[in-house]
């Protein structure tokens, strides 16, 4: 096998596997170097308990490195020295230790497999690199400039509001008059030719079918082919990025555009979903690109201070928060929500401005609806309230069991529309790559949803009596006249209607039948859809499922109790309570958002423990929605919590050992070479001195600490060229001030963009005014947990690991602490061991193994 | 005398909220000098000769000749034995009364006047109500009473207050009010405004005109009639029974063109506003409907649907055609592993004493920095 191409194979060729030194490692693919399994696994046995958290047992002999694998069908070799031999792992003579044994090949096969994480991301920078150029630049500050600043946060803080208001009312607009058009258009088509004599039903069922796919087309096509980070709802990303990993192109301009011109087109293609989610992200693009103060390549220079990651955090949690306030109408539940979310940033004075964000929102976006209401000025209008202000909301003490019951349905119908999609996205992944596919895909999709709409209005009879509605906004279809079809109303109208109406409809309008075949082909409908290349939120669907089946669990209570009326309407909103949170898995922002929403807040009580109910439920078997994508994307997620009884771990077992450090003065040959060399981020910097103790039994060190030098930072510096043997290096100096790195940011040039001259190669650089004097350090004894709780709680990117004589060991970064996740599966605690991979990569790998 | 200094402070206190509260009023009210007089001088007399009916509540057992009691059947009274008052009797004498409280004199007239229409109208409405024909029929009687309900507005008694202020001004439930309400109510709500082209009421007579919609479809519901008819069903007003139903097929094929006429006659014209439509025409539409396709059950809606299960087949078919073609692109086979770099024990000593770098040779690291020029 070829070891140097790209592709590399996974084993370790025979040659070199003989000396069990000669090991070549931290060389990443993306240099083309060879790639080798070093991964020394924690646990073979197949009960995952805790305490097999890689408590080495010291009967270990020699280097061991393996992987271990939860099928026992693939071919394996288990060796322990680098001999040739391949035995299965059940044949292998050794007892089995509960320390890793030596399995050379693992190929991960199952694209559903989460062990593993992707190399691909990385986290964002939320430490302040305190270097001289900072205190020089503080030194010119004042105090009015301080205030000066506080106020520019408040003033982008309202734009934000605005333009996100904007953009949700521009989305709802049109899609509401391209969705009256078109619902208008296919209802004279309905009744015209669903007559004997007219007898062209074919060509509503083509027009629908067609209408649906045209924009659907557009949608996805733009999508695929502009921004794929577009695709899909958009808040696991979220959650991704205020958990601190940087997604790439996820906050892009072309995204944003992407982004909307999808929404417009899934929404207004009668796909299954709803507009939340892709409204979050719309919103968090919004919050980083006003608060940078440049819009793609124009700069328009302003903002300049918030051009670091920790600001440009708060600002797309104040984004997302106004993302939710104008789509939902529930500020205070987008506070909520961020604060679920990116908690461990958080503070009282984010709270404030989030707040005042998401209120701007939510009162731009009243004033243009009410506009486009024709009743302007009028912010009370209940016609603004999302859901409907519902009446009646009043419940009895023997109506909480059924909501009980309720809550454990909605939880177990979220764990199965869970599981069903994981297996759909895996699927996706795996095999559905080519762009032409990803578009005939989502076309299809549309393309069934008008075809399986089409049969669930020919199919169910359910026949209402025309009241105070008009005909134009009914299909007769095939009821006799002066009667209503009411699946065609159901399902001629956006999605927000049909829960409105689901909610606030009087008891007899749907008839069992109806609400039953809706359920069944929504759920599919959605599950299907949620994944595919095109911009989809999910709260709508899971809320619409749960209304359809809850007014159903309404009339049977109807009937069950002949005497009492009872409002189906109220067990519409319990079942879209107990539905969305039995898939989204979110209990306290939901809680709020619905109350929000529906504008009462009695109904508060039985929507909490609902949703909590169903989160219980739902967890027993899997994640959350959203978490589950997470773990399909890879992403080195930090929990809350370190895993439990981990304190044996210490910074010696996870750290990256050894690392790679520069010294103060360093030849630019030296760097450049370096960062062409890696693409670690960060490096230390140390003093000259001994690299290594050869008479002690400590591990080597790599000189005493100075400090910490970023990647940007060096390629910052290698472009002003800001070398010690310049003549003119005092001017440079004087000129470079923390602007320039600002300037750069986010999207920082690679090293292979830049030129260095072969006499600049034997320049130095002094790094000590730019390193970072103080980083955050660990020292080798420090337990697992606390580097942890230090690493999440400050948002690190690195984390040197000292000695007692402040001599840099190691580095801990965060796929270091993010490759031990815990898992509760069926009450159980799982504690697993991840492996670190770069991609998804179509290898040339033949069935057997040399 | 301890508490004089107390009882002065009260009075005190009272006074001054006496003199804030005029002072309010004065201030936003507007309230006059003289209009404070004469009130309070209302307001005198009104209690002399109010306290005898006001000391009836105060002990419940005193049963006096001049204790007003309702004549209600329900036991919210709290003596056993009610006298069943005579208001002629007690009536007080009208003219110690302040002109708050007027008599009602000749307007009582009026007010006979007014029950005899109305109730005439609410008689007539009834009659009509299924299928409701309260617009064409009733016009008479609904115009009449509210011609009178006008007369009585704008009567004066011979005290020169209005009749509406007589009685409005000592009703508490406003019994000509509400009546007078829910007939213009029943009137607005059947939109029966919208089945004429005018009508008017002067002097007691009565001239109206039907609109050319009503006429036009009055004449094509009796075309329809007259054909069920012919086929021997007989049109029940109220539909309750309904025989011979044996040439129902019949009724459906020779019908056919008359109700296809009225359909198409009614959509055109009567369902732009449903607020401004006669209901009289769409109650009619509503029972020929009911008729025509629950009882007679003449299917119209029978379309082929032979391309329509063609395109459905195919869209079914060609999605799991695309499917299972996406199953046979695989694109990757396994996952690519980065090693990562670690600190290993050194197996030999017990406990992990000493480590051991996991590159002994140190000839092909990679990891070691340069040297400076």
């Amino acid at each position: 096998m070829d070891e140097s191409s790209e592709t590399a194979p996974l084993l370790i060729p025979r040659s070199r596997r003989n000396s069990n030194a000669r090991v070549s490692w931290n060389q990443s693919p993306y240099i083309g170097g060879q790639l080798e399994i070093l991964e020394r696994r924690g646990s073979v046995s197949d009960n995952y308990e805790v305490n097999n958290l890689g408590r080495r047992d010291s009967s270990i002999n020699g280097p061991h490195f393996g992987l271990d694998f939860e099928s026992e069908n693939i071919p394996l070799s288990s060796d322990r020295r680098g001999s040739t031999q391949y035995n299965a792992i059940n044949s292998s003579s050794r007892p089995r230790s509960p320390l890793a044994t030596t399995i050379i090949n693992a190929p991960l096969r199952e694209a559903r497999s989460t062990r593993v994480l992707s190399d691909r991301f990385e986290s964002l920078d939320y430490d302040l690199v305190e270097n001289t150029l900072l205190l020089k630049e503080e030194a010119q500050q004042t105090f009015v400039r301080v205030n000066r600043i506080q106020t520019q946060k408040w003033f982008v803080m309202f734009l934000i509001g605005a333009v996100v208001a904007l953009i949700a009312d521009m989305v709802v607009i049109v899609v509401d008059e391209i969705s009256e058009f078109k619902y208008g258009r296919l209802r004279d088509l309905f009744d015209r030719c669903s007559t004997t004599s007219g007898d062209c039903l074919v060509q509503p069922l083509g027009l629908w079918i067609l209408m649906n796919i045209l924009p659907v087309l557009i949608g996805s096509v733009i999508v695929v082919y502009m921004s794929p980070a577009a695709s899909g709802s958009g808040v696991a990303q979220v959650k991704c990025f205020l958990n601190g990993v940087k997604i790439p192109q996820f906050l892009r301009v072309q995204t944003l555009i992407a982004k909307i011109v999808g929404m417009v087109g899934s929404l207004t293609g009668g796909l299954a979903v709803g507009k939340e989610g892709p409204m979050i992200h719309i919103g968090a693009i919004v919050g980083a690109g006003i608060s940078q103060g440049r819009l793609g390549p124009f700069d328009f220079h302003v903002f300049e201070n918030f051009r670091s990651d920790a600001e440009k955090r708060d600002f797309v949690s104040a984004g997302v928060a106004a993302g939710i306030a104008a789509a939902f109408g529930a500020p205070v539940g987008g506070v909520l929500l961020i604060l679920e979310e990116g908690a461990s940033f958080w503070n009282q004075s984010l709270t404030w401005k989030v707040f005042f964000c998401s209120l701007v929102s939510v009162f731009t976006y009243n004033s243009i609806i009410g506009v486009y209401l024709d009743r302007p000025g009028d912010l009370s209008n209940s016609g603004l309230v999302n859901l409907g202000v519902m009446d009646n909301m009043s419940y009895l003490v023997y109506e909480i069991p059924i909501f009980l019951l309720m809550a454990t349905f909605g939880g177990l119908l979220g764990a199965i529309f869970v599981s069903l999609n994981v297996w759909l996205t895996a699927f996706r992944h795996k095999h559905i790559t080519s762009r032409v596919a990803r578009v005939l895909e989502v076309v299809l999709i549309a393309a069934v949803s008008a075809t399986v709409g089409f049969l669930l209005i020919y199919f169910i009879d359910d026949c209402q009596m025309m009241r105070d509605v008009t005909p134009q906004r009914t299909v007769q279809m095939l009821c006799s006249d002066g009667e209503y079809s009411t699946m065609a109303t159901m399902l001629f109208q956006t999605s927000e209607k049909s829960v409105r109406n689901l909610l606030h409809d009087a008891p007899g309008t749907y008839k069992p039948i109806t609400l039953g075949a809706f359920v069944i082909a929504y759920f599919f409908l959605a599950c299907w859809t949620c994944g595919s290349w095109i911009p989809s939120g999910q709260f709508i669907p899971g809320l619409l499922i749960g209304a359809g089946w809850g007014r159903l669990v309404g009339i049977g209570v109807m009937r069950l109790m002949p005497g009492v009326s009872i409002d189906p309407g109220r067990y519409a909103l319990i079942g879209a309570a107990a539905q969305l949170g039995g898939i989204v898995r979110m209990t306290i922002s939901l809680t709020v958002i619905l109350i929000e929403s529906t504008g009462n807040i009695t109904f508060g009580l039985p929507i909490m423990i609902t949703l909590i109910v169903a989160q219980w439920i739902g967890n027993w078997f899997n994640s959350g929605l959203f978490d589950v994508h997470i773990k399909l994307l890879r992403v080195p997620l930090l929990d809350w919590e370190p895993p439990p009884l981990s304190s044996h771990l210490t910074a010696k077992d996870v750290m990256s050992y050894p690392v790679y450090t520069l010294k103060t003065t360093e030849s630019v040959g030296a760097i450049v070479d370096l960062l062409h060399k890696v693409t670690h981020n960060g490096f230390a910097v140390v003093d000259e001195g001994e690299l290594r103790n050869p008479l002690s039994d400590e591990p080597d060190t790599f000189g005493q600490m100075r400090g910490l030098i970023l990647r940007s930072q060096l390629i910052t510096l290698l472009q002003a060229k800001v070398f010690d043997q310049r003549l003119d290096i005092a001017a440079v100096r004087k000129r470079l001030n923390i602007q320039t790195f600002r300037d750069a940011y986010p999207r920082f040039p690679s090293i292979k963009s830049l030129n260095v001259t072969e006499e600049e190669r034997r320049y130095t650089m002094n790094l000590t005014p730019y390193m970072n004097h103080s980083p955050y350090i660990c020292y080798l004894t420090t337990s697992f947990p606390r580097i942890f709780k230090l690493f999440r709680a400050l948002g690190l990117r690195h984390l040197v690991v000292v000695n007692n004589r402040n001599q840099v060991v190691g580095m801990v970064t965060r796929k270091d602490l993010a490759k031990f996740r815990v898992e509760m599966h069926r009450g159980k605690i799982k504690v697993e061991e991840l492996h670190i991979s770069n991609e998804l990569r179509a290898t040339t790998l033949t069935k057997g193994f040399p | 005398m301890r508490y004089y200094p107390w009882f002065n402070q009260t009075i005190r206190r009272i006074s001054s909220l006496v003199y804030l509260i005029l002072a309010f009023g004065f201030c936003t009210a507007k309230v006059s000098l003289s209009d404070i007089v004469s009130i309070t001088k209302d307001l005198a007399v009104d209690w002399s000769h109010l306290t005898p009916f006001l000391a009836c509540g105060e002990d419940g057992n005193q049963i006096a000749a001049n204790c007003l009691r309702p004549p209600t059947s329900d036991s919210h009274t709290q003596t056993d034995d009610v006298h069943p008052d005579d208001p002629q009797s007690i009536r007080p004498d009208p003219s110690l009364l302040s002109r708050r409280v007027a008599k009602i004199g000749a307007c009582q007239e009026y007010l006979t006047i007014y029950g005899g229409a109305s109730s005439s109208f609410l008689g007539c409405a009834v009659n009509f109500s299924r299928p409701i024909l309260l617009c064409e029929k009733c016009v008479d009687q609904y115009l009449h009473s509210q011609e009178a309900h006008i007369d009585y507005s704008e009567a004066m008694n011979e005290d020169g207050i209005s009749c509406q202020d007589v009685v409005y001004g000592s009703d508490l439930i406003e019994v000509v009010d509400r009546i007078n309400t829910s007939i213009t109510a029943l009137w607005d709500n059947a939109n029966c405004a919208y089945c004429f082209n005018s009508y008017s009421i002067s002097h007691g007579t009565v001239v109206y005109e039907y609109s050319e919609n009503l006429i036009t479809f009055t004449r094509k519901h009796q075309n329809l009639s007259e054909c069920f008819n012919h086929n021997g069903i007989k049109l029940d007003r109220l539909l309750n029974k309904m025989e011979n139903l044996t040439n129902a097929t019949i009724v459906c094929e020779e019908c056919y063109p008359m109700y296809k006429d009225l359909t198409d006659f009614f959509l055109k014209n009567y369902t732009e506003d449903i607020s401004r439509t006669c209901m009289d025409v769409v109650d009619l539409m509503n029972q020929t409907r009911r008729m025509w396709s629950r009882y007679f059950r003449c299917q119209d809606r029978n379309p082929d649907m032979f391309y329509v299960w063609t395109v459905v087949i195919v869209i079914f078919s060609s999605t799991v055609v695309f499917y299972i073609a996406m199953l046979f692109n695989s694109t990757f086979e396994a996952y690519v592993i980065r090693g990562q770099a670690r600190l290993l024990p050194n197996p030999v000593a017990s406990g992990g004493g000493s480590y051991r770098n996991l590159s002994a040779s140190t000839a092909d690291l990679s990891y070691q920095s340069y040297a400076p020029l």
